[in-house]
C-alpha cells in the first residue's frame, strides 16, 4: 500500500515540477498523433498529406500479404521500424511463411501493440500472383469519385465589398470545392485526377474557364518485370534519408522513438490537394536482380515573390518561394506560377538480404534567380538559378543492430550527413540513435530529413531514444535530442544550441483502456561565442509541457478520448506564458450499422501564440485537422457519416469556435468580426 | 492504513509548501468538491463539484451548506440544495448566495444527471446569476455547466467538469464586458481500498494559473470519515470531518489560506451517507 501511495505522490511531484520551470506533450503514438507531430515541426496549421491517410485507408480495404515483398509497401507509414521489418524477413526465411498473424509475436521486436497497429493493413494469405492481366485489371478495379465542399460563417473581410471603390479583395466565393477521381486496378494501373479551389479563389468565372484553381493528374503503371513502375503526370520522389529529396510525409521527433529512419517507396504518384511539394513530368523505376534504378524529369511552375529591379534595369528575381497555394487576391494571382522549375534526378540502389547501398542525384534549374533578402541569416541561403545535389545512402543489419545513413553534397560545397542505428537490446528494450551533421552551407529543396529544423540545413545534433516494455501493462518511451545551429536562423540573432527531451508512460488498464502521461521539455538558446561582436543578443527559449490522455471504450459502440495538456513557455524578452487545453471526444460507431459519428469539445486558454497547443480534431475521411489553439475559447465539433449503399457514402462536419476574450478572428483580409465562427464541411464518395 | 493516510497528508503538505507562492487561484477549497469521488461511498453533496456525480444517487436529498470565508464579517456563503430521482435520471436544484448586502452574487441552478451504462455518467446544469453591486449596477447572466465521469476501471475514475464556459449577459443596463469566469476541472480518482480514496484535480479558473488540488479521504469508522485537501498553487489546506447521525449527514469543514486566513463551514443534509 505504501508503494502505491508513494507512486501517486511521485506522479503529483512530477506534475508540479513541470510548472516550476518550463515546456510540452504525450499519448499513444497512433497515426493522428504522428501527423500532429509533423504539423508541430512544420509550424503550419495544416499539411497537405491526405495521401498518407488515403494510403492507410486503401490498405485497410486491400491488406498486403505479410509473407511477401508486398509488406514493404507499408514502409513509411510509421507502422513498424526498419529493424522489425528485417527481423520479419529473417524469420520468414528461417521458418517459412507465417500461418497466422499472431505468429508475429514470436518474432524478435514484435509485440502485441505493434501487431495491433498493423493488423488492419496486413493478411497472411498469399495472393495468387499468376492471375492473368485481364483478371487483375478489369475485374479487380475500383473507381472512386470524391467531392468536398467547405464553407465558413461569417465570411471574412476579404469577401466584403469596399465602400470606396465597390471592389473586394478576394476574387472568388467563400466556398472551398475539391474533387478527386481515382481508378485503381489492384495490380497494374492506376489513374488519378484532382481539382481544388480554395476559399476565395475564383471558380468558373468569366475569364476563368479552367474551373478549379489547381489541377493534378497522374497515370501509373506497375509490373513485376524490369520496368517496375512508370508514372506520368504528378509524382513524389523519396531518396535515402531525405537529405536531398523527400516529398512524402516524414515523421520527426515524437513518442514513437523508433521511427527515426526514413523509409518508403522511391517513386510514388501524387494525389493530394497540396499545390507545391511534388514533381510534374515522368518518372520510372527499373529493377534487375539486386539493382534498382529510378529516374525522373519534371517541369512545373511554382509561386514566387516576384521582384523587379527597375533602378538598375536588371533582371527580375524571386525573393521567396510561396507554398501557401492560395490565389485569392490580386497580388497572390500575380505571383502564381512565375517561377518555372525544371528538374531531373535519379537513384541507383543495390540491395541484398541485409544490405542496401544507394547513389542519388538531383538537379534543379529555374527561369529566374532566387535571391533572398539581404539579412545575416540568409547569408548561406540558396542564390541563383541552378542547384545540384548528390548523395549516397546505406543501410545494413548486423546481429540485432540496424544501421542506416546518408551523406550528401550540394552544389555550393555544402556537406551533410546523417547516421543512425536501431538496436534491439532485449525483447523489452529498444534503442534508437541518430547523429546528424549538416553544414551551414548545405542547401536542399524538397528535402525532409530527421532534423530539428523544418528542412535539413545548418544543424548538428545527436538524438537518442529508448523504448521500454517492462510488462504487458506498461510502456515507457523517452528520447533526448541535443543540437546546435552553426549559423543564424530566422528570428534568431545569435548562434543557438538546444536540448529537447520527452518521457512518455502508457499504462493499459485492459485491452481497450489506457492512461498516458507525457512530459516534454524544449530548451533552446544558450548562445555560444563565434567572435561576432555585433551579435551579442542572448536568447533563451524554454517550453515545458505535460499531457495526460485517456482512451477508453465505454461500450461496443462508444469510445471516449480525453486529454489535458498544460504548457509553460519562457521566451527571451516575452516572459512566462502558460497554456491550457482540455478536450473530450466521444465516438459512436454502432456495429453492423451504416452510420457513425463523433462529437468533440475543446476548452483552451493560453497567454499567447507562443504557448499555443496543437490537438487533433476529427475530420472527414482522407483529411485531417490539427489546429493550433491559442487565446481563450471553446470549440465544438461534430462529425457524421452515413453509407447509403455499397457505392455512396456521405460525411458531414460542423465545427464552431467561440472566443471568450476576443471579438474578432484573424487580421487583414482574413479578419472575421464577432466572437463566434463556424465551419461546415461536406463530402461525398462514390465507389464504382 | 491510518498510518498511510497520515503519512500521505504530511508528505503532501511539506511538498506543496515548496510551491506555495506561485500564484493565487480561488477554488472550492472549503467545500472539498472534486471532479471525481470514491465509487465505494454515496456522496450527497458531490454534484456541486461535478454534476455527473449525481447520476449514481437514487434517493431524494435536501440540505444546506453555510460558510464564513476567512472569518470576515462581510463574506458569507450559503448554498441550499436538493435532488430527486426522475425517470432514471437525477434532477438537482441549488440556490447559492455569497457576499453581503452591498456586494453579492446569487445563483439559481437546475441540473440533470444520467448514467450511460456502467462506465460513464454525464450531467448538465443551467445557472442563473444575479450580481449586485450597491450604488453601481446589477448584472444578470445565464450559463451552462457540463460534467462527465468515466469509470476507467473499478478503482480508477476520470472526471471532467466545465463550468460557465458559455455565458449570456441578460441585463438591459450594466457593462456587457462583465462576465462569469469559466472553470474547468480535470481529475483522476483512485480507490486505494474500501476505506481510502485519493483524488487529483487540475483546476483552471479563468484569469488564474492552473491549480492542482489533491484530496485524501479516509473512512475511520463505518459512520465517520475524514477528508483532507491541499491546493498546490495557493497552498491552502482544508480538512473536513463527516459523520452520519441517523439519516442526517453532518460535515464540518475548515480551510486555511496562508495569506487570507481561516474559513469555516458546515453541511447538513439528508440521505444515507458513508
Amino acid at each position: 500500500m505504501i508503494k502505491k501511495i508513494s507512486l501517486l505522490l511521485l506522479l503529483i511531484h512530477l506534475c508540479i515540477f513541470c510548472f516550476c520551470q518550463v515546456k510540452m506533450e504525450s499519448g499513444h503514438e497512433n497515426q493522428d498523433q504522428m501527423i500532429e507531430n509533423a504539423v508541430m515541426y512544420s509550424d503550419q496549421n495544416e499539411l497537405n498529406e491526405d495521401a498518407f491517410l488515403e494510403e492507410l485507408e486503401y490498405y485497410k480495404k486491400h491488406p498486403v500479404a505479410v509473407n511477401t515483398e508486398e509488406i514493404k509497401k507499408l514502409e513509411g507509414l510509421g507502422l513498424f521500424s526498419a529493424l522489425q521489418l528485417e527481423n520479419l524477413n529473417s524469420y520468414i526465411k528461417l521458418f517459412g511463411p507465417l500461418i497466422s498473424i499472431y505468429e508475429l509475436q514470436s518474432i524478435s521486436d514484435w509485440d502485441v501493440s505493434i501487431i495491433n497497429k498493423i493488423r488492419p493493413y496486413v493478411t497472411v494469405n498469399i495472393k495468387n500472383s499468376a492471375s492473368d492481366f485481364i483478371h487483375d485489371n478489369f475485374t479487380k478495379t475500383t473507381n472512386h469519385i470524391l467531392m468536398r465542399l467547405t464553407q465558413s460563417f461569417p465570411t471574412s473581410n476579404g469577401y466584403h465589398f469596399n465602400n470606396i471603390n465597390n471592389t473586394r479583395a478576394y476574387a472568388g466565393s467563400s466556398q472551398g470545392v475539391s474533387f478527386k477521381y481515382s481508378f485503381t486496378s489492384q495490380k497494374n494501373i492506376s489513374i488519378g485526377i484532382t481539382g481544388d479551389k480554395d476559399p476565395g479563389e475564383s471558380f468558373f468565372r468569366k475569364n476563368k474557364f479552367t474551373g478549379f484553381d489547381f489541377y493534378s493528374a497522374f497515370i501509373e503503371y506497375k509490373s513485376k518485370r524490369v520496368l517496375r513502375s512508370l508514372v506520368l503526370g504528378d509524382f513524389v520522389v523519396n531518396m535515402g534519408q531525405g537529405l536531398i529529396q523527400w516529398q512524402s510525409l516524414g515523421f520527426k521527433k515524437g513518442a514513437d522513438v523508433l521511427s527515426i529512419k526514413r523509409q518508403g517507396v522511391t517513386l510514388k504518384p501524387y494525389h493530394s490537394f497540396g499545390e507545391n511539394n511534388f514533381h510534374r513530368g515522368i518518372g520510372f523505376s527499373l529493377v534487375h536482380k539486386n539493382l534498382e534504378f529510378t529516374f525522373f524529369g519534371s517541369y512545373k511552375k511554382n509561386d514566387g515573390n516576384l521582384n523587379y529591379d527597375t533602378l538598375n534595369n536588371e533582371e527580375s528575381f524571386i525573393s521567396a518561394m510561396i507554398s501557401s497555394g492560395l490565389h485569392r487576391t490580386q497580388s497572390e494571382i500575380v505571383n502564381k506560377g512565375v517561377l518555372k522549375e525544371f528538374s531531373f534526378g535519379g537513384r541507383l540502389v543495390f540491395h541484398s538480404n541485409k544490405f542496401l547501398i544507394g547513389l542519388n542525384a538531383v538537379h534543379y534549374a529555374f527561369n529566374l534567380p532566387l535571391i533572398k533578402n539581404n539579412q545575416p541569416y540568409n547569408l548561406y541561403a540558396f542564390k541563383g538559378k541552378q542547384l545540384s545535389s548528390f548523395s549516397g545512402d546505406y543501410s545494413f543489419t548486423k546481429n540485432n543492430v540496424h544501421f542506416f545513413g546518408e551523406m550528401a553534397f550540394s552544389g555550393n560545397q555544402g556537406l551533410a550527413c546523417v547516421n543512425g542505428a536501431l538496436i534491439s537490446v532485449s525483447r523489452n528494450i529498444d534503442l534508437s540513435l541518430l547523429q546528424r551533421n549538416i553544414s551551414k552551407k548545405y542547401i536542399s529543396l524538397y528535402a525532409n530529413s530527421f532534423t530539428e529544423n523544418t528542412s535539413p540545413a545548418n544543424e548538428n545534433g545527436f538524438y537518442a531514444g529508448i523504448s521500454l516494455r517492462p510488462n504487458d501493462l506498461w510502456q515507457i518511451n523517452a528520447y533526448v535530442d541535443l543540437y546546435q545551429f552553426p549559423w543564424l536562423k530566422y528570428q534568431q540573432n545569435n548562434l543557438m544550441n538546444g536540448c529537447d527531451y520527452l518521457v512518455q508512460g502508457t499504462y493499459k488498464f485492459n485491452k481497450k483502456t489506457s492512461l498516458n502521461v507525457r512530459f516534454r521539455s524544449y530548451n533552446e538558446g544558450d548562445s555560444y561565442n563565434l567572435n561576432l561582436p555585433s551579435l551579442i543578443a542572448r536568447n533563451q527559449n524554454k517550453k515545458n509541457s505535460i499531457r495526460l490522455q485517456t482512451d477508453f471504450n465505454i461500450s461496443n459502440s462508444l469510445t471516449m478520448n480525453n486529454r489535458l495538456e498544460l504548457v509553460r513557455c519562457n521566451e527571451s524578452g516575452r516572459g512566462v506564458c502558460d497554456g491550457f487545453l482540455t478536450y473530450l471526444a466521444i465516438y459512436y460507431k454502432p456495429q453492423l450499422k451504416s452510420y457513425s459519428g463523433n462529437v468533440m469539445i475543446f476548452l483552451f486558454d493560453t497567454d499567447g501564440y507562443s504557448s499555443r497547443i496543437y490537438a487533433h480534431e476529427s475530420d472527414l475521411l482522407y483529411s485531417f485537422s490539427i489546429p493550433a489553439f491559442y487565446g481563450k475559447g471553446l470549440k465544438f465539433s461534430a462529425n457524421f457519416s452515413c453509407k447509403f449503399n455499397k457505392k455512396t457514402t456521405v460525411w458531414l462536419k460542423w465545427s464552431g469556435l467561440y472566443s471568450i476574450d476576443h471579438h474578432n478572428f484573424g487580421s487583414g483580409n482574413d479578419e472575421i468580426l464577432g466572437s463566434f465562427k463556424e465551419d461546415i464541411r461536406a463530402q461525398l464518395l462514390f465507389q464504382l | 492504513m491510518k498510518t498511510t493516510f497520515i503519512l500521505s497528508v504530511i508528505i503532501l503538505n511539506v511538498h506543496f509548501n515548496c510551491f506555495s507562492q506561485l500564484g493565487n487561484s480561488e477554488s472550492e477549497s472549503t467545500l472539498q468538491m472534486m471532479s471525481t469521488e470514491s465509487h465505494n461511498v454515496d456522496h450527497s453533496t458531490s454534484f456541486i463539484g461535478n454534476q455527473a456525480l449525481a447520476a449514481k444517487m437514487e434517493k431524494p436529498i435536501y440540505g444546506v451548506f453555510s460558510e464564513r470565508k476567512y472569518i470576515f464579517d462581510g463574506i458569507n456563503n450559503v448554498i441550499l440544495f436538493g435532488g430527486l430521482p426522475v425517470f432514471r435520471n437525477y434532477v438537482t436544484a441549488g440556490l447559492n448566495f455569497s457576499g453581503n448586502e452591498l456586494c453579492n452574487q446569487t445563483s439559481i441552478s437546475l441540473g440533470i444527471s444520467k448514467k450511460l451504462g456502467v462506465k460513464m455518467d454525464i450531467g448538465l446544469r443551467f445557472n442563473y446569476f444575479i450580481e449586485h453591486f450597491s450604488g453601481y449596477e446589477s448584472n444578470n447572466f445565464i450559463s451552462a455547466d457540463a460534467g462527465f465521469v468515466f469509470h476507467l476501471s473499478s478503482t480508477v475514475h476520470l472526471g471532467l467538469q466545465i463550468d460557465n464556459a458559455c455565458t449570456a449577459f441578460l441585463s438591459k443596463s450594466g457593462n456587457p464586458e462583465v462576465k462569469i469566469p469559466y472553470r474547468c476541472k480535470w481529475g483522476l480518482g483512485y480507490d486505494v481500498s474500501d476505506q481510502f480514496f485519493i483524488g487529483i484535480d487540475f483546476v483552471k479558473d479563468e484569469n488564474f494559473k492552473i491549480n492542482l488540488v489533491t484530496l485524501l479521504k479516509y473512512q475511520l469508522k463505518k459512520k465517520i470519515s475524514i477528508k483532507y485537501t491541499v491546493s498546490a498553487i495557493q497552498m491552502s489546506n482544508a480538512i473536513g470531518i463527516e459523520w452520519l447521525q441517523k439519516k442526517i449527514h453532518f460535515q464540518f469543514v475548515c480551510a486555511h489560506h496562508p495569506q487570507l486566513g481561516i474559513s469555516a463551514g458546515v453541511i447538513i443534509c439528508s440521505n444515507q451517507i458513508l
